[in-house]
């Protein structure tokens, strides 16, 4: 009997295979530690680096606002937020350790903004406490959108409320989640370098931590708050106030683009050289995965591309495009999600429990 | 020749010895369970079970599933000292099965096991020696039993590893050695021998053993001269596997298990040293006595012994009652010890369609499920149809009139890049559950030739 499972066995051999699981046929060594620190030092550290720079900026345009209430000082701050506003997308998808502990993303960039209430709730702004997560969606880059853009329509108008009868409850507000947003930034951009560095490229484990983020930042607050929603996927109905940078409208593609881009580049890597999943997927014999989710990027940026500056427009006007550019970047999830995690043995969930 | 079978005995201890430790491991594995927090995880915390199909009376208890398992970790206890051993066994069957019932999202090979192994424990006298029973009741003493009995044990674990074995039969598993290539090609950080899971010999390698190892190891463990360095292997190879994967309490069940194949010579030394650690008197050695089932209870137990192995054999073989490939379509997948044999990863968008106002829009899963839950419905039909009558169902009484239920789902089988795998045109809210094969199953790009 034992000799008949074995002719089987063997005889399974010879039958002619098939063609689709060929690619994997070679000795592949992968490196957990020089792709951790690729994307510590070539992505993260890099990225919070030149955040915390634009937030910095903000703080002193803000601050030079505050002394002198001037229209130029007023575009002069409008211009270094939304600088900041930029350089935030790509640190949005490092959303472990302390970023994690201290909610990072939904503190600076829970949107839409929670406005009812919104003017009492800055007029007892002293009874109020911003770290409490019931405050999240009253702060962060929506807030100051909505109060250097979403005041009034106008300059003047929006100057107004920093030198009529409320100026001060305005002008504090503004420098207290500005501040907040400097704070947050420069505690998480400091522990990356001087803390979870040295484990984060020590310890093989964050492997899974950093592609789960990544994943989970793609699907959930890239593909889902900056187009589902606002485009209606998830109740039928569209409702464009629910876009990133809604107060200036026009900007919101930019902010989509960025944080697009930002996620591809993290994905290909900085360079040829550089560790990258790109890499590691090319390095253990995946290059049909990996030329997959490559040109679907670019398929991706190209109907994003495609869109009107301003989305809310676009939602109002054409929301057809908009479920297109969603598609477009439900392909990408799809081959991170699936076929990404199952390549690199990551589990995309972290309930833990025994398998088989 | 079979009464002359069935007339033969053999001494008591290595079933003792069995009973011990099987009650002792399922005790450990019922406090693991607890320690972990997955009571509340796995049992409390979802909105939503999958049941099992011709099960759906099997309901979950919400806080009394701690009770449950507080009812099964005793009867395992009992089990192990042998105290009301046979009330504690069916105790044990019923709260462990009825457990693992309440939600197939924790389907695992081994719980199934654990099942089946604890069913025939109830027939089986395994407290007439070095029990708490025998203790009490000195005239159920009897240190030789039916020689059937052990070996009743013993065909069920060939069973679990040949059938193991065969379903490794295939030609992804030994031709291109998937899943485990890439089970093993990430984990080169893994201590000692992490470097060797680069090479691609080496995935072969852990393929073609481990199948050889499961269609071979009980006839190695029944052959007496092979015996001892036999179980080194399985003492070895399921360390290893303990290593790599999260199997949880498997290994060692089997391990253990897998002792009742030794002669009785080194399950009476065991009972020595057991006695030394609990410190009772070394004596006794009562004289010879053998237990007999009664006319009665044979009548009884025969046909249903007979009958549950005559199921255990042929359960496996189900799947060729279906079209399309086993692994794609999981029809006639479980109960049937393929274990480590898919990686599968799905992704499951659902879209409800309200037909009177022309309005869709799509579900987000965490709204209803776990994680645990999200993950395994993802990839299986059976699951997935589920699901949507549960979503139809919960549209209903949020007023939808008749809700369509359709979803987008892409699966990858062991490496091959995802492709659809449900029929999206196919509104779920109307298809019916059955045993039959559900042609809304797109099907399977690839071929896997083998059992």
């Amino acid at each position: 009997m034992k000799n008949w499972f074995i002719f089987i066995a063997i005889g399974l051999l010879f039958i002619s295979c098939d063609d689709e699981l060929k690619s994997t046929e070679e000795d592949a060594i992968f490196d957990r530690i020089s792709l951790l620190t690729s994307v510590a030092d070539n992505h993260a550290i890099p990225e919070y680096k030149n955040f915390v720079a634009d937030v910095s900026i903000m703080v002193t345009t803000k601050n030079t606002f505050i002394a002198d209430k001037t229209e130029a000082n007023l575009v002069a701050f409008r211009n270094a937020y939304l600088k900041a506003y930029t350089s935030f997308q790509p640190v949005a998808k490092y959303d472990f350790s302390l970023a994690q502990d201290v909610n990072f993303y939904q503190n600076l960039n829970a949107h839409p903004l929670r406005l009812a209430n919104f003017e009492s709730f800055i007029l007892n702004q002293n009874n109020e406490n911003l770290e409490s997560v019931l405050n999240q969606d009253r702060q962060g880059f929506p807030a100051i959108d909505y109060l250097i853009n979403g005041l009034s329509t106008t300059d003047t108008e929006i100057l107004e409320f920093y030198t009529g009868e409320n100026a001060t409850d305005y002008t504090t507000f503004l420098s207290k989640i500005v501040d907040r947003i400097n704070t947050l930034s420069t505690n998480v951009a400091t522990d990356w370098e001087n803390n979870l560095r040295a484990s984060f490229i020590s310890d093989g484990a964050f492997l899974n931590i950093f592609v789960n983020s990544y994943i989970q930042y793609f699907e959930k607050r890239l593909r889902a708050s900056k187009i589902d929603f606002p485009a209606g996927k998830f109740d039928g109905s569209p409702s464009p106030e629910q876009i990133e940078s809604v107060f200036k409208p026009e900007e919101s593609k930019a902010l989509l683009i960025e944080a697009l881009e930002s996620s591809r580049t993290f994905y290909t890597g900085v360079n040829a050289e550089a560790d990258s999943l790109s890499k590691v997927l090319i390095t253990l014999g995946e290059e049909g995965l990996d030329a997959q989710i490559k040109l679907k990027f670019l398929e991706a940026l190209n109907v994003v591309n495609g869109l009107n500056d301003n989305l809310k427009l676009q939602v109002e006007t054409d929301n057809t495009k908009m479920l297109e550019a969603r598609d477009a970047l439900q392909e990408i999830v799809r081959l991170l999600k699936i076929d990404l995690t199952s390549k690199l043995n990551i589990a995309i969930t972290f309930q833990d429990n025994d398998g088989d | 020749m079979i009464s002359a079978y069935l007339n033969k005995t053999t001494k008591t201890a290595p079933l003792a010895v069995f009973r011990i430790f099987f009650g002792l491991l399922m005790f450990i594995s019922i406090v693991r369970f607890w320690a972990y927090g997955w009571i509340q995880t796995v049992y409390i915390q979802p909105k939503f079970y999958f049941t099992y199909y011709g099960f759906e009376f099997v309901k979950p208890l919400g806080s009394w599933t701690y009770l449950l398992f507080a009812i099964c970790g005793v009867s395992a206890l009992m089990v192990s000292i042998g105290y009301k051993y046979r009330l504690a066994i069916i105790i044990f069957f019923l709260s462990f099965t009825y457990t693992e019932l309440i939600d197939k999202t924790t389907y695992l090979n081994h719980y199934y096991f654990i099942s089946v192994l604890s069913f025939v424990l109830i027939f089986l006298p395994a407290n007439c020696y070095f029990s708490v029973d025998a203790y009490l009741k000195p005239q159920i003493k009897a240190n030789y039993i039916p020689k059937w009995t052990i070996d009743a044990i013993k065909v069920l674990l060939a069973i679990v590893y040949i059938y193991a074995g065969l379903a490794k039969i295939n030609s992804d598993w030994l031709l291109h050695a998937q899943p485990i290539k890439i089970w093993l090609r990430t984990r080169t950080d893994f201590p000692v021998i992490g470097k060797l899971f680069a090479y691609n010999w080496v995935h072969y390698f852990f393929s073609w053993f481990g199948m050889l190892y499961d269609v071979f190891i009980v006839f190695f463990l029944f052959y007496k001269p092979t015996r001892k360095v036999a179980y080194i292997f399985v003492a070895v190879f399921h360390i290893l596997t303990h290593l790599l994967f999260p199997i949880g309490m498997f290994p060692y069940v089997m391990i253990v298990s897998t002792l009742i194949y030794f002669d009785a010579s080194l399950h009476e030394k065991i009972i020595i040293i057991l006695k030394k650690i609990v410190r009772l008197p070394k004596g006794e050695i009562q004289e010879n006595s053998t237990y007999l089932y009664s006319k009665n209870s044979v009548k009884i137990i025969a046909p249903i012994l007979v009958t549950f192995f005559m199921i255990q054999l042929l359960l496996p073989w189900r799947y060729l009652a279906y079209p399309g490939e086993l692994f794609w379509t999981e029809e006639g997948y479980r109960f049937s010890w393929r274990v480590m044999l898919i990686e599968k990863v799905g992704l499951s968008t659902f879209t409800i369609v309200n037909p009177k106002k022309n309005q869709r829009f799509e579900i987000r899963n965490n709204d209803f499920l776990t994680d645990f839950q999200i993950k395994q419905m993802s990839t299986q039909p059976d699951f997935i149809l589920q699901y949507a009558y549960m979503l139809r169902d919960y549209y209903t009484e949020q007023g939808v009139e008749n809700p369509e239920v359709y979803v987008e789902s892409y699966v990858t089988l062991n490496g091959r890049l995802n492709t659809q795998f449900i029929d999206p045109k196919i509104n779920l809210a109307n298809e019916k559950e059955s045993f039959a094969h559900k042609n809304w199953i797109l099907p399977f790009y690839g071929t896997i030739k083998g059992l």
